[in-house]
């Protein structure tokens, strides 16, 4: 039998492989490339970055739970303007195509980042509706469908290039989401971004994170990320990449079997940094194994379903 | 596994990290809640160690503990050892995962990403040198006297270890067999003198030595401990004016800079990752009291 082919494409981006990198999980790349073969990835997704640098959030950033882990970075970034100048030239190195995530703090942010980066040979935005850890006016653009469409179709209006949504899985339903990002002309949708979560310490009575709140990410919600994609698949006109807990190929399979056209691999990166690359691995294994010609043929395939 | 510095650090230009199994050859305890693992590098690597630097360990193959572990590398042998090239750490057994560690026998299989940060500057070959290391501060601050008094020939160290109790302080002997002068506190009064490191520190001896000291060109300071100890080493280092190097921890996800969750405030640049801007800082570089609040 044929090597099977594994290539697939999503919002006009075409991937040798439907394995990508979640952003805020691999740095912009570098910092993994003594050990990963950044050429062998379907896409490399970047840590999200605004129009100006972020400091951040105090610490403590991160904390350990149950099979996950919480973070409140709080986006610190470098800004457009350094990303593009010193951080882009080495990922465009490998030929492997860059999507960038961005978000802001105003309508007005997403639209300049997207009008800045329209030129500089990037494969797609993903634009961050999600953040748990960055609110304007206590709510995330992604929680309200009226405000989420007008981000998108801001962006949409700004950009040759392909749109993806990150939507949060932070809402009641899913469903009036996809519609209204799908409605405001994004091209693809990644789901999901952390679910909001907290940590306290019992001896001092304090929150394990210097913000208090977090994102909870990792195998303990690959269960939510998974039925979000199903959902999510069962009303999209769009290629829906699927992101939450994802660590092996058999995690990665699950995703695209509910109707996933890509993955992404997050917080596994920190414990295992060629995660993504086994999940290729494995994925092309399996074809082989079932005679499959191509991951296409799988995507969506969920019996019953 | 050894994934080596190939084509990627090449074009990358940056210092190569390892991912490489390594094998345990000894798990002891030194006290009742610490123990001294050492292990063996596979053949192929290759690579340098450097006093400071450290390790992510994999402590299990289950979800929890779900992240690696990070350890200060005590020692190390030189790369060029061809079979039989060791690294040691020592370990204190605080949760799930060091309890994990505490388990592995000899010939246990060893996930490891490193060596890993910033290790320490090692002072002008002249120089004296003073190492304050708060209990297992010492496990970060061992390398560097050992790469100073057998690579370098430093005309004194002069090491000053720190614990609650005679039963933490740690590589004395060790110390003093390669020829560092060493000072103990104890918080019970055990062993040495009575009281906290810092307190040795602020003492008017200890001072007039310093003083004495200063005159000589390139008296260094190297500090690690807990985070309130750094902080008093730091302002007294700072008012009389001597350099010191401290060596940081913080929660750690990635250990490699990707994550952004290892941040610590600096006074010019503002948060800095202690996995790979540190962990060793110069002490006037942290912004001690925004820090010390959030710790
Ligand atoms: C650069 C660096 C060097 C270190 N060197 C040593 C060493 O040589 N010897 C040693 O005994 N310990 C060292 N530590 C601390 C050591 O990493 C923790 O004690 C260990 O992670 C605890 O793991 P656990 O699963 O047993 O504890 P748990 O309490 O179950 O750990 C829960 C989480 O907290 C983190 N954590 C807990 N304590 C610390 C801590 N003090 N610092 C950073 N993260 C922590 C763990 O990584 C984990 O994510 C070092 C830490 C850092 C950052
Ligand atoms: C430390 C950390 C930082 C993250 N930063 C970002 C970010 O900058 N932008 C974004 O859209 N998502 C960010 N995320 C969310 C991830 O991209 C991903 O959606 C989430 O972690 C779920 O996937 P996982 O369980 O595989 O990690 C971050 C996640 C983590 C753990
Ligand atoms: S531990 Fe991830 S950036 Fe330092």
């Amino acid at each position: 039998m044929r090597e099977p082919d594994l290539s697939v494409e999503i919002a006009g981006i075409s991937l040798k492989n439907p394995v990508m990198t979640a952003s805020g999980t691999f740095g912009y790349g570098e910092e993994y490339a003594s050990l990963v073969q950044l050429d062998r990835l379907g896409a490399v997704i970047p840590k999200g970055i605004s129009l100006e640098p972020i400091e951040g959030n105090p610490p403590p950033r991160i904390v350990e739970t149950a099979a996950g882990l919480l973070n409140a970075i709080g986006l610190q970034n470098v800004g457009v303007e350094s990303f593009v100048r010193e951080k882009l030239p080495f990922l465009k190195r490998y030929g492997t195509p860059v999507i960038v995530n961005i978000f802001g703090y105003t309508m007005e942010d997403y639209v300049r980042l997207a009008e800045r980066l329209d030129d500089e040979g990037i494969a797609g935005l993903e634009v961050n509706i999600s953040c748990p850890n960055v609110k304007r006016g206590g709510l995330c653009f992604g929680h309200d469908p009226r405000t989420a469409f007008e981000v998108i179709h801001g962006v949409r209006a700004k950009t040759s290039l392909p749109v993806i949504a990150k939507l949060s899985p932070n809402v009641t339903d899913i469903s009036v989401l996809v519609r209204s990002v799908q409605d405001a002309g994004a091209d693809a949708i990644s789901l999901i971004n952390t679910l909001l979560g907290m940590s306290i310490d019992v001896e001092n009575r304090r929150s394990k994170l210097g913000n208090i709140t977090g994102g909870l990410s990792g195998p303990a919600i690959k269960p939510v990320a998974l039925r979000m994609v199903w959902q999510a698949r069962a009303l999209a006109r769009v290629p829906i990449i699927g992101v939450g807990g994802i660590t092996t190929a058999a995690d990665a399979l699950e995703f695209l079997i509910a109707g996933a056209s890509a993955v992404q691999i997050g917080t596994a990166h920190f414990t295992h940094p060629r995660a993504s690359l086994e999940v290729v691995d494995g994925i092309r294994q399996y074809l082989r194994t079932h005679g499959i010609a191509r991951v296409t043929e799988i995507i969506g395939s969920l019996r019953n379903g | 596994m050894v994934v080596c510095p190939g084509e990627q650090d090449r074009r990358s230009g940056k210092r190569a990290i390892h991912q490489f199994t390594s094998q345990v050859v000894g798990n002891v305890p030194v006290t009742s809640s610490v123990r001294r693992l050492d292990l063996l590098l596979p053949p192929s690597a290759s690579f340098e160690i450097l006093p400071g630097q450290f390790f992510m360990i994999r402590t299990g193959m289950t979800l929890w503990p779900l992240l690696r572990r990070p350890f200060s590398i005590l020692s190390s042998d030189p790369p060029g050892h061809g079979k039989k090239r060791r690294v040691s750490i020592l370990f204190r057994v605080v949760g799930q995962g060091t309890r994990l560690m505490a388990e592995w026998q000899r010939g246990q299989s060893v996930d490891m990403i490193g060596p890993l940060g910033r290790g320490y500057t090692l002072p002008e070959s002249s120089g004296t040198v003073l190492m304050l290391a708060g209990g297992l501060g010492i496990a970060s601050l061992f390398g560097l006297a050992e790469s100073i008094l057998l690579k370098q020939g430093a005309p004194l160290v002069w090491v000053c270890i720190g614990g609650k109790t005679g039963e933490e302080i740690l590589m004395k002997s060790e110390l003093e067999e390669m020829g560092a002068e060493v000072e103990v506190t104890t918080e019970d009064g055990s062993m040495g003198m009575h009281g906290l490191l810092t307190q040795w520190l602020e003492r008017l001896d200890t001072q007039m030595r310093m003083a004495a000291l200063t005159k000589s060109p390139g008296l260094a300071v190297y500090a690690c401990g807990p985070f309130e100890m750094l902080a008093r080493v730091a302002a007294i280092t700072r008012m009389l004016p001597l350099p010191c190097q401290v060596s940081l921890e913080a929660r750690m996800a990635c250990g490699v800079g990707a994550c952004l969750g290892c941040a610590v405030k600096t006074r010019q640049r503002g948060y800095q990752m202690v996995c790979k801007a540190g962990p060793v800082f110069d002490a006037r570089e942290i912004d001690w009291e925004a820090t010390c609040r959030l710790f």
